[in-house]
């Protein structure tokens, strides 16, 4: 990863030869677009992806090249710009929820189980739905950017202690419909799971 | 983490599935933007560095400049996503994203007005942060009286 220097030794390279954070792109683009394309549709994750870099390449004068990766910089670019597209966001999560993964006719004896766990995940993509914008951008960034706690910090710029208090509450909000769902279970259920 | 947490991120991964996208193409396309926005720095001179603090500061100094809660919106034209921003004597005084909503809940969760900024784009985080900072300074200065 690091054969041609770290990410800070590349950016702080690019400041007299811009050509070379094109290996800022290549080493990070597919795990950007990847996050973006989770969080929205293809078409805006594709644009926003490629607006990350840009901006980047922008604003690497600024970057703090003690930072071996680039990783959360060009997370909390992409967040940042993600925060302009909130409706469709949420739109895309709300359609999920209303639409939870697709139940196969099946004859199997867990049958059962996979469709409370279909309702399950809709009522959680709710829940996802109705974060705080910022709750959702810290549990996102570290379940599907696996950031960790200082990273995300670095990332959207808040300290460590509120990334912890946002992680709290998102995961204690989160977990209400999976809780709702396990006292709901009937006795041959939870018997299936041990 | 722990096991229950480790459970909801991959709960959460799987609820996030990513769309079959225009891969490669979109991959293609910014790579392409890239080289032309590096082409282009290349063909303007030297890297710019600090461009954040020179925007904050110009962000301060046309705050300063537009007297609070008389900004008056214009379309530029029909597409253009910004709208322009006039002073209260009808000058011009900037333009704003018509959708930057970061700086509106920054601004509302500071008990800031939301008239008097003045933004060319939606600012990073730590720009922003740097924003709301000095917009209160600039509220202090002017004895809070600067709520509309």
């Amino acid at each position: 990863m690091e054969e041609n220097g770290t990410d800070g030794e590349i950016i702080v390279a690019s400041l007299k030869s811009p050509a070379r954070f094109g290996e800022i792109f290549e080493r990070h683009y597919n795990a950007i677009r990847s996050y973006l394309g989770r969080r929205l549709d293809a078409a805006l994750a594709d644009e926003l992806a490629s607006e990350t870099f840009v901006i980047a390449f922008r604003r690497r004068g600024d970057y703090e090249p003690a930072r071996r990766s680039a990783a959360p910089w060009l997370y909390g670019i992409a967040t940042n710009l993600l925060r302009s597209h909130r409706r469709a966001e949420r739109r895309r999560v709300l359609a999920y929820a209303r639409v939870p993964p697709e139940v196969e006719p099946d004859h199997s004896a867990d049958a059962a189980a996979r469709a409370d766990a279909g309702v399950r995940a809709g009522e959680m993509a709710q829940a996802l739905a109705d974060l705080d914008a910022g709750d959702r951008d810290v549990i996102l960034l570290h379940a599907l950017a696996e950031l960790s706690y200082q990273e995300i910090a670095d990332a959207i710029g808040i300290p460590i202690g509120t990334v912890r208090s946002r992680l709290h509450r998102a995961r204690r909000q989160l977990r209400e419909p999976l809780t709702a769902g396990g006292q709901g279970r009937d006795e041959g259920e939870v018997i299936a799971c041990e | 983490m722990n096991r229950e947490d480790e459970e909801l991120n991959s709960l959460l991964r799987e609820l996030s599935i990513e769309d079959e996208g225009a891969e490669p193409h979109g991959r293609r396309r910014a790579r392409a933007r890239l080289d032309a926005e590096i082409e282009r720095s290349q063909a303007m001179g030297s890297p710019r560095r600090h461009r954040l603090s020179r925007r904050g500061a110009a962000l301060v100094a046309a705050l300063l400049a537009v007297p609070a809660g008389i900004a008056i919106a214009g379309e530029l034209h029909e597409g253009d996503p910004r709208r322009e921003i006039r002073d209260a004597f009808g000058n011009p005084a900037g333009l704003v994203p018509v959708d930057c909503p970061s700086v509106d809940e920054a601004l509302d969760d500071a008990g800031l007005p939301r008239g008097p900024v003045v933004l060319g784009e939606c600012p990073t985080p730590e720009a922003l942060e740097e924003l709301i900072t000095n917009l209160r300074r600039a509220k202090v200065r002017r004895g809070a009286g600067a709520t509309p």
